[in-house]
Protein backbone atom coordinates (compact mmCIF):
# COMPACT_ATOMS: atom_id res chain seq x y z
CA UNK A 1 0.00 0.00 0.00
CA UNK A 2 1.15 3.59 -0.87
CA UNK A 3 0.81 5.93 1.74
CA UNK A 4 -0.98 9.21 0.59
CA UNK A 5 -1.30 12.51 2.28
CA UNK A 6 -5.49 13.10 2.19
CA UNK A 7 -6.87 16.58 2.28
CA UNK A 8 -6.84 16.76 5.88
CA UNK A 9 -2.99 16.32 6.15
CA UNK A 10 -3.04 12.79 7.53
CA UNK A 11 -1.31 10.06 6.11
CA UNK A 12 -3.23 6.81 5.82
CA UNK A 13 -0.40 5.00 8.36
CA UNK A 14 -1.94 7.91 10.59
CA UNK A 15 -5.04 6.94 10.28
CA UNK A 16 -4.96 2.72 10.43
CA UNK A 17 -2.72 3.66 13.80
CA UNK A 18 -5.57 5.55 14.98
CA UNK A 19 -7.84 2.72 14.07
CA UNK A 20 -5.79 0.24 15.91
CA UNK A 21 -5.40 1.91 18.87
CA UNK A 22 -9.41 2.54 18.67
CA UNK A 23 -9.29 -1.56 18.48
CA UNK A 24 -7.25 -1.98 21.85
CA UNK A 25 -9.42 0.41 23.36
CA UNK A 26 -12.78 -1.55 22.75
CA UNK A 27 -10.68 -4.53 23.27
CA UNK A 28 -10.41 -3.50 27.20
CA UNK A 29 -13.85 -2.13 27.14
CA UNK A 30 -16.02 -4.68 25.83
CA UNK A 31 -15.10 -7.40 28.28
CA UNK A 32 -15.81 -4.74 31.13
CA UNK A 33 -19.01 -3.89 29.52
CA UNK A 34 -20.07 -7.78 29.21
CA UNK A 35 -18.80 -8.38 32.64
CA UNK A 36 -20.80 -5.64 33.94
CA UNK A 37 -24.20 -6.82 32.12
CA UNK A 38 -23.84 -10.27 33.29
CA UNK A 39 -23.24 -9.23 36.76
CA UNK A 40 -26.23 -7.09 36.61
CA UNK A 41 -28.39 -9.95 34.71
CA UNK A 42 -27.64 -12.28 38.01
CA UNK A 43 -27.95 -9.70 40.40
CA UNK A 44 -31.49 -8.77 39.30
CA UNK A 45 -32.67 -12.84 38.56
CA UNK A 46 -31.81 -13.30 41.92
CA UNK A 47 -33.52 -10.03 43.70
CA UNK A 48 -36.32 -11.74 41.45
CA UNK A 49 -36.04 -14.69 43.39
CA UNK A 50 -35.73 -13.39 46.52
CA UNK A 51 -39.06 -11.04 46.08
CA UNK A 52 -41.12 -14.08 44.40
CA UNK A 53 -40.04 -16.61 47.39
CA UNK A 54 -41.72 -13.75 50.46
CA UNK A 55 -44.57 -13.91 47.65
CA UNK A 56 -44.74 -17.34 47.64
CA UNK A 57 -44.28 -17.66 51.44
CA UNK A 58 -46.67 -14.46 52.33
CA UNK A 59 -48.92 -16.14 50.49
CA UNK A 60 -49.03 -19.36 51.95
CA UNK A 61 -49.07 -17.82 55.42
CA UNK A 62 -52.57 -15.59 54.44
CA UNK A 63 -54.31 -18.29 52.18
CA UNK A 64 -53.27 -21.40 53.91
CA UNK A 65 -51.92 -23.06 50.77
CA UNK A 66 -49.27 -22.30 47.68
CA UNK A 67 -50.05 -20.39 44.33
CA UNK A 68 -51.71 -22.37 41.90
CA UNK A 69 -49.12 -23.40 38.85
CA UNK A 70 -49.30 -21.05 35.69
CA UNK A 71 -47.96 -21.57 32.42
CA UNK A 72 -44.52 -19.97 31.60
CA UNK A 73 -44.05 -16.25 31.61
CA UNK A 74 -47.72 -15.95 33.52
CA UNK A 75 -48.23 -14.91 37.08
CA UNK A 76 -50.10 -17.66 38.85
CA UNK A 77 -53.75 -16.53 40.24
CA UNK A 78 -54.05 -14.67 43.54
CA UNK A 79 -50.23 -14.32 43.86
CA UNK A 80 -50.05 -10.82 42.45
CA UNK A 81 -51.12 -8.95 45.60
CA UNK A 82 -47.98 -10.59 47.67
CA UNK A 83 -45.61 -9.70 44.83
CA UNK A 84 -44.08 -5.95 43.96
CA UNK A 85 -46.08 -3.88 41.56
CA UNK A 86 -45.68 -4.69 38.11
CA UNK A 87 -43.48 -8.34 39.26
CA UNK A 88 -43.59 -10.32 36.03
CA UNK A 89 -42.63 -13.93 35.32
CA UNK A 90 -40.21 -13.26 32.53
CA UNK A 91 -36.68 -11.27 32.73
CA UNK A 92 -33.96 -10.19 31.04
CA UNK A 93 -32.76 -13.55 29.62
CA UNK A 94 -35.45 -15.69 31.71
CA UNK A 95 -38.66 -16.65 31.58
CA UNK A 96 -40.35 -18.30 34.67
CA UNK A 97 -42.97 -21.23 35.68
CA UNK A 98 -44.70 -21.45 38.44
CA UNK A 99 -45.14 -25.04 39.55
CA UNK A 100 -46.71 -27.72 42.06
CA UNK A 101 -46.29 -31.43 42.62
CA UNK A 102 -47.97 -33.79 44.79
CA UNK A 103 -46.55 -35.70 47.37
CA UNK A 104 -47.66 -38.18 49.56
CA UNK A 105 -47.22 -37.15 53.31
CA UNK A 106 -47.35 -39.88 56.08
CA UNK A 107 -48.12 -37.89 59.53
CA UNK A 108 -46.36 -38.97 62.54
CA UNK A 109 -47.84 -41.33 64.74
CA UNK A 110 -49.78 -39.74 67.81
CA UNK A 111 -47.71 -40.44 71.00
CA UNK A 112 -49.43 -43.03 73.08
CA UNK A 113 -51.48 -42.46 75.88
CA UNK A 114 -49.94 -43.03 78.96
CA UNK A 115 -50.24 -46.05 81.00
CA UNK A 116 -51.90 -45.64 84.29
CA UNK A 117 -50.80 -47.77 87.41
CA UNK A 118 -53.12 -50.81 88.09
CA UNK A 119 -55.02 -49.94 84.83
CA UNK A 120 -55.35 -52.15 81.39
CA UNK A 121 -53.18 -51.28 79.30
CA UNK A 122 -53.34 -48.27 76.42
CA UNK A 123 -54.50 -49.12 73.02
CA UNK A 124 -51.77 -48.17 70.85
CA UNK A 125 -52.96 -45.28 68.85
CA UNK A 126 -52.64 -46.44 65.22
CA UNK A 127 -50.68 -45.08 61.92
CA UNK A 128 -52.89 -42.21 60.89
CA UNK A 129 -53.72 -42.36 56.96
CA UNK A 130 -50.97 -41.12 54.76
CA UNK A 131 -52.36 -38.05 52.74
CA UNK A 132 -51.71 -35.94 49.75
CA UNK A 133 -50.10 -32.65 50.40
CA UNK A 134 -48.41 -29.99 47.73
CA UNK A 135 -45.02 -29.09 46.85
CA UNK A 136 -44.26 -25.59 45.00
CA UNK A 137 -41.58 -23.92 43.11
CA UNK A 138 -40.94 -22.07 40.29
CA UNK A 139 -38.72 -23.31 37.36
CA UNK A 140 -36.57 -20.85 35.60
CA UNK A 141 -35.37 -21.58 32.36
CA UNK A 142 -32.78 -19.61 30.48
CA UNK A 143 -30.17 -20.02 27.82
CA UNK A 144 -27.56 -18.36 29.94
CA UNK A 145 -25.23 -21.31 31.79
CA UNK A 146 -23.91 -18.51 34.11
CA UNK A 147 -27.07 -17.42 35.63
CA UNK A 148 -27.79 -21.32 36.43
CA UNK A 149 -24.64 -21.59 38.09
CA UNK A 150 -25.11 -18.55 39.97
CA UNK A 151 -28.91 -19.53 40.56
CA UNK A 152 -27.99 -22.51 42.04
CA UNK A 153 -24.92 -21.84 44.29
CA UNK A 154 -26.97 -19.11 45.79
CA UNK A 155 -30.08 -21.96 46.85
CA UNK A 156 -27.75 -24.46 46.79
CA UNK A 157 -30.23 -26.85 49.41
CA UNK A 158 -33.63 -25.77 47.74
CA UNK A 159 -33.06 -25.97 43.98
CA UNK A 160 -31.76 -27.62 41.07
CA UNK A 161 -30.75 -27.61 37.66
CA UNK A 162 -32.30 -29.64 34.57
CA UNK A 163 -30.69 -28.85 31.38
CA UNK A 164 -31.31 -25.50 30.94
CA UNK A 165 -34.09 -24.92 33.82
CA UNK A 166 -33.70 -23.67 37.57
CA UNK A 167 -36.20 -24.92 39.53
CA UNK A 168 -36.45 -23.70 43.44
CA UNK A 169 -38.54 -26.17 45.45
CA UNK A 170 -40.10 -24.16 48.12
CA UNK A 171 -39.87 -26.68 51.29
CA UNK A 172 -43.55 -27.64 53.12
CA UNK A 173 -41.16 -27.04 56.86
CA UNK A 174 -41.08 -23.62 57.66
CA UNK A 175 -37.72 -22.06 57.27
CA UNK A 176 -35.68 -21.75 60.26
CA UNK B 1 28.26 49.69 -14.07
CA UNK B 2 25.34 48.04 -15.28
CA UNK B 3 23.72 44.72 -14.69
CA UNK B 4 24.24 42.19 -18.05
CA UNK B 5 22.58 39.11 -18.65
CA UNK B 6 24.59 36.20 -19.37
CA UNK B 7 22.65 35.33 -22.35
CA UNK B 8 22.69 37.60 -25.48
CA UNK B 9 19.25 37.58 -25.92
CA UNK B 10 18.30 41.15 -28.45
CA UNK B 11 16.61 43.09 -25.23
CA UNK B 12 19.45 42.80 -23.21
CA UNK B 13 21.49 43.98 -26.38
CA UNK B 14 19.57 46.85 -26.70
CA UNK B 15 19.96 48.03 -22.85
CA UNK B 16 23.40 47.29 -22.91
CA UNK B 17 23.71 49.79 -26.06
CA UNK B 18 21.09 52.08 -24.63
CA UNK B 19 22.77 55.66 -23.30
CA UNK B 20 20.02 56.08 -20.46
CA UNK B 21 21.95 53.57 -17.65
CA UNK B 22 23.84 55.73 -15.48
CA UNK B 23 27.33 54.35 -14.49
CA UNK B 24 28.16 53.66 -10.74
CA UNK B 25 24.65 53.07 -10.03
CA UNK B 26 23.64 49.55 -9.14
CA UNK B 27 19.68 48.29 -9.38
CA UNK B 28 17.43 47.10 -6.63
CA UNK B 29 16.97 43.60 -7.70
CA UNK B 30 20.24 41.44 -7.32
CA UNK B 31 21.80 39.50 -9.50
CA UNK B 32 20.49 35.99 -9.82
CA UNK B 33 22.55 33.12 -10.44
CA UNK B 34 22.57 32.90 -14.04
CA UNK B 35 23.72 36.62 -13.90
CA UNK B 36 27.13 38.12 -14.03
CA UNK B 37 28.49 41.40 -12.94
CA UNK B 38 30.17 43.48 -15.15
CA UNK B 39 32.69 45.54 -14.17
CA UNK B 40 33.12 48.85 -16.50
CA UNK B 41 34.85 48.43 -19.56
CA UNK B 42 34.43 44.45 -19.70
CA UNK B 43 33.58 43.00 -23.07
CA UNK B 44 31.52 40.19 -22.97
CA UNK B 45 33.55 39.68 -26.44
CA UNK B 46 36.75 39.03 -24.02
CA UNK B 47 37.94 35.33 -24.98
CA UNK B 48 38.97 34.88 -21.57
CA UNK B 49 36.39 36.20 -19.75
CA UNK B 50 34.02 33.88 -21.74
CA UNK B 51 35.92 30.86 -20.78
CA UNK B 52 36.11 32.34 -17.15
CA UNK B 53 32.41 32.81 -16.88
CA UNK B 54 31.64 29.36 -18.98
CA UNK B 55 33.76 27.56 -16.16
CA UNK B 56 32.21 28.87 -13.48
CA UNK B 57 28.64 27.77 -15.06
CA UNK B 58 29.66 24.74 -15.71
CA UNK B 59 30.95 24.57 -12.24
CA UNK B 60 27.79 25.89 -10.86
CA UNK B 61 25.53 23.59 -12.84
CA UNK B 62 27.63 20.34 -12.26
CA UNK B 63 27.38 21.07 -7.97
CA UNK B 64 23.34 21.47 -8.50
CA UNK B 65 22.98 18.76 -10.09
CA UNK B 66 25.30 16.92 -7.85
CA UNK B 67 22.94 18.38 -4.80
CA UNK B 68 19.43 17.36 -6.51
CA UNK B 69 20.40 14.09 -8.37
CA UNK B 70 22.22 12.21 -5.47
CA UNK B 71 20.27 9.58 -3.56
CA UNK B 72 18.23 11.08 -0.82
CA UNK B 73 16.88 9.24 2.21
CA UNK B 74 12.94 9.43 2.79
CA UNK B 75 12.33 9.97 6.22
CA UNK B 76 8.42 9.84 5.36
CA UNK B 77 8.57 6.49 4.43
CA UNK B 78 10.42 5.18 6.70
CA UNK B 79 8.15 6.46 9.64
CA UNK B 80 5.03 5.10 7.79
CA UNK B 81 6.72 1.92 7.93
CA UNK B 82 7.16 1.99 11.31
CA UNK B 83 3.65 3.41 11.73
CA UNK B 84 2.02 0.21 9.67
CA UNK B 85 4.30 -1.82 12.28
CA UNK B 86 2.59 -0.40 15.28
CA UNK B 87 -0.33 -0.44 13.60
CA UNK B 88 -0.48 -4.21 13.24
CA UNK B 89 0.56 -4.82 16.90
CA UNK B 90 -2.05 -2.93 18.16
CA UNK B 91 -4.26 -4.88 15.93
CA UNK B 92 -2.46 -7.85 17.00
CA UNK B 93 -3.16 -6.97 20.99
CA UNK B 94 -6.73 -5.99 20.36
CA UNK B 95 -7.39 -9.51 18.56
CA UNK B 96 -5.68 -11.31 21.88
CA UNK B 97 -7.51 -9.16 24.19
CA UNK B 98 -10.91 -9.90 22.78
CA UNK B 99 -10.17 -13.56 22.54
CA UNK B 100 -8.33 -14.15 25.73
CA UNK B 101 -9.11 -11.13 27.90
CA UNK B 102 -7.16 -11.06 31.41
CA UNK B 103 -9.10 -12.08 34.60
CA UNK B 104 -7.91 -8.13 35.97
CA UNK B 105 -11.20 -7.38 33.06
CA UNK B 106 -13.41 -9.77 32.72
CA UNK B 107 -13.89 -10.29 36.81
CA UNK B 108 -13.91 -13.79 38.98
CA UNK B 109 -15.53 -16.78 36.36
CA UNK B 110 -19.02 -17.74 37.16
CA UNK B 111 -19.56 -20.94 38.98
CA UNK B 112 -19.54 -23.62 36.37
CA UNK B 113 -22.00 -26.62 36.48
CA UNK B 114 -20.30 -29.82 37.94
CA UNK B 115 -21.26 -33.02 36.46
CA UNK B 116 -22.30 -33.55 40.27
CA UNK B 117 -24.50 -30.74 39.87
CA UNK B 118 -25.86 -31.65 37.06
CA UNK B 119 -26.65 -35.24 38.81
CA UNK B 120 -28.32 -34.01 41.34
CA UNK B 121 -30.79 -32.07 39.24
CA UNK B 122 -31.61 -35.33 37.29
CA UNK B 123 -32.04 -37.02 40.31
CA UNK B 124 -34.71 -34.18 41.91
CA UNK B 125 -36.20 -34.15 38.47
CA UNK B 126 -36.93 -37.54 39.00
CA UNK B 127 -37.92 -37.57 42.36
CA UNK B 128 -40.64 -35.34 42.24
CA UNK B 129 -41.91 -37.47 39.26
CA UNK B 130 -42.01 -40.32 41.93
CA UNK B 131 -43.98 -38.23 44.02
CA UNK B 132 -46.62 -37.63 41.52
CA UNK B 133 -46.43 -41.05 40.90
CA UNK B 134 -47.20 -42.25 44.66
CA UNK B 135 -49.18 -39.74 45.21
CA UNK B 136 -51.91 -41.32 41.94
CA UNK B 137 -51.08 -44.15 43.26
CA UNK B 138 -52.30 -43.60 46.83
CA UNK B 139 -55.32 -42.21 45.25
CA UNK B 140 -56.43 -44.69 42.19
CA UNK B 141 -54.92 -47.69 44.52
CA UNK B 142 -52.95 -48.58 40.95
CA UNK B 143 -50.28 -47.34 39.46
CA UNK B 144 -49.79 -44.90 36.66
CA UNK B 145 -50.26 -46.63 32.56
CA UNK B 146 -47.90 -43.67 31.73
CA UNK B 147 -46.51 -40.33 32.84
CA UNK B 148 -49.29 -38.68 30.91
CA UNK B 149 -51.35 -39.90 33.25
CA UNK B 150 -50.30 -37.89 36.00
CA UNK B 151 -49.23 -35.21 34.24
CA UNK B 152 -45.60 -35.14 34.02
CA UNK B 153 -45.25 -35.29 29.74
CA UNK B 154 -43.16 -33.42 28.35
CA UNK B 155 -40.13 -34.43 29.86
CA UNK B 156 -37.36 -37.11 28.80
CA UNK B 157 -38.24 -39.38 31.69
CA UNK B 158 -38.75 -42.38 31.00
CA UNK B 159 -41.41 -44.17 32.87
CA UNK B 160 -41.26 -48.12 33.61
CA UNK B 161 -43.77 -50.17 35.52
CA UNK B 162 -41.58 -53.28 36.62
CA UNK B 163 -44.79 -54.87 38.08
CA UNK B 164 -48.37 -53.95 39.81
CA UNK B 165 -46.18 -52.17 42.69
CA UNK B 166 -43.03 -51.84 41.52
CA UNK B 167 -41.75 -49.26 38.66
CA UNK B 168 -38.62 -47.33 37.33
CA UNK B 169 -37.50 -43.53 36.24
CA UNK B 170 -34.89 -42.91 33.94
CA UNK B 171 -32.94 -40.02 32.49
CA UNK B 172 -30.22 -39.84 30.63
CA UNK B 173 -27.75 -36.70 29.92
CA UNK B 174 -24.71 -36.85 27.98
CA UNK B 175 -21.43 -35.88 30.73
CA UNK B 176 -23.71 -37.75 33.30
CA UNK B 177 -25.18 -40.59 31.96
CA UNK B 178 -28.31 -42.28 33.19
CA UNK B 179 -30.07 -41.92 36.33
CA UNK B 180 -32.18 -44.58 37.89
CA UNK B 181 -34.85 -43.92 40.37
CA UNK B 182 -36.63 -47.21 41.58
CA UNK B 183 -40.23 -46.53 43.29
CA UNK B 184 -39.28 -49.21 45.55
CA UNK B 185 -36.02 -48.21 46.49
CA UNK B 186 -35.06 -43.84 46.09
CA UNK B 187 -31.98 -43.12 46.19
CA UNK B 188 -29.89 -41.53 48.68
CA UNK B 189 -30.10 -38.31 47.17
CA UNK B 190 -34.08 -38.61 46.31
CA UNK B 191 -34.83 -39.71 50.22
CA UNK B 192 -32.23 -36.60 51.65
CA UNK B 193 -34.10 -34.17 49.47
CA UNK B 194 -37.72 -35.72 50.00
CA UNK B 195 -36.70 -35.13 54.15
CA UNK B 196 -35.78 -31.49 53.34
CA UNK B 197 -38.89 -30.39 51.39
CA UNK B 198 -41.62 -32.39 53.01
CA UNK B 199 -42.94 -32.06 55.92
CA UNK B 200 -43.81 -36.07 56.84
CA UNK B 201 -41.88 -37.38 53.96
CA UNK B 202 -43.81 -40.87 52.77
CA UNK B 203 -41.02 -43.29 50.91
CA UNK B 204 -40.84 -46.90 51.03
Amino acid sequence: MKARRDGAGFLVADVVVGLAALAVLAALVVPVVHRIARDARIQAAQEWVQQVRMGYEEHRAAEGSWPVSAPPGQVPEGLAPYLPPGASFEGDGFVVEARRWRAVEQPPRPANIPEIPDDTPADTVPLPSPTVGVLAGVSLGTSDPALLAALLSRHPDDSFVQDTVWTLVFPQRPRP
Amino acid sequence: MSTRSERPDPQHRDEEQAPEVEPGVRPDAAPGPDEVMLEDGEELSDPALRDRLLKETVAHALAQDAQYSGPVGNPMGTRTGWKLLGACALFLVAGLLLLAPPRLLTGPPPPDLTPADLRRGMEATLLLHALEIDAFRLESARLPASLEEVGASGSDVRYLRTGNRSYQLTLRAPGVGVVIHDGTDPPATARSLAERWLRHPHLP
